[in-house]
């Protein structure tokens, strides 16, 4: 293993840890004001900003999904109904996001993006739930 | 006596600076001081190391009686 430059001792590395979340959290935060900001003021075309859009959706999707297999938040002990709550506020948000930036008045191309959306986050929750089943089982395994 | 002092204390029974038992229990000379202030919170397994460095047992150096 390799010995770090100078001591780090529990407290230090509690530090360490608080500062890192701390900027995560604030890259994170610049990040989807910058990609907001670009599309809603800048009106700039998605191909400028594809990466970062990317990387912010990866970034948030892993982080989720971390948190839930290392026990972090017990999903599986939320309520159906909760669950149910946050798919319906991911899908009424996306919705109302798309049909604002793409300013879409037609019901019938509403509705399609309405779907797709509903099936992107549907993903989302199902990568969520195996993350959180297979961290439960990991940490089962473990005791 | 509070929990900060039996530890002062015990170390310097044992003739020890922070330094020196920061460097048995493989922590820093800041820690040990703040341990000592109260103003941080060891774990169990820093409280355990800093027990044996100080052939102390855990309630003699950590536990704190509650007055009546």
């Amino acid at each position: 293993m390799i010995k770090p430059p100078f001591p780090i001792d529990e407290r230090t590395r509690i530090i360490i840890m608080r500062v890192c979340t701390i900027m995560y959290v604030l890259t994170i935060t610049a990040l989807l004001v910058d990609l907001l900001l670009r599309q809603m003021v800048l009106h700039q075309s998605s191909d400028q900003f594809n990466d970062i859009a990317m990387i912010f959706t990866f970034n948030v999707i892993i982080l989720i999904g971390a948190v839930l297999f290392s026990g972090g938040v017990p999903f599986l002990k939320i309520r159906p109904k909760i669950v149910f709550f946050l798919f319906i506020v991911l899908i009424v948000t996306g919705t109302i996001f798309t049909v604002f930036k793409y300013r879409l008045t037609d019901p019938v191309l509403i509705f399609n993006k309405f779907g797709i959306i509903t099936a992107i986050s549907g993903i989302f929750f199902l990568i969520w739930v195996l993350a959180a089943y297979f961290g439960k089982r990991r940490i089962d395994k473990n005791l | 006596m509070t929990m900060n002092t039996k530890l002062k204390l015990a170390r310097v029974e044992k003739n020890l600076s922070q330094q020196d038992l920061a460097d048995q229990v493989n922590a820093s000379r800041q820690t040990i001081g703040l341990i000592e202030n109260g103003r941080y919170n060891p774990s169990l397994a820093l409280c355990l190391k800093i027990a044996h460095a100080l052939d102390k047992t855990l309630d003699q150096l950590f536990w704190e009686h509650q007055d009546d």
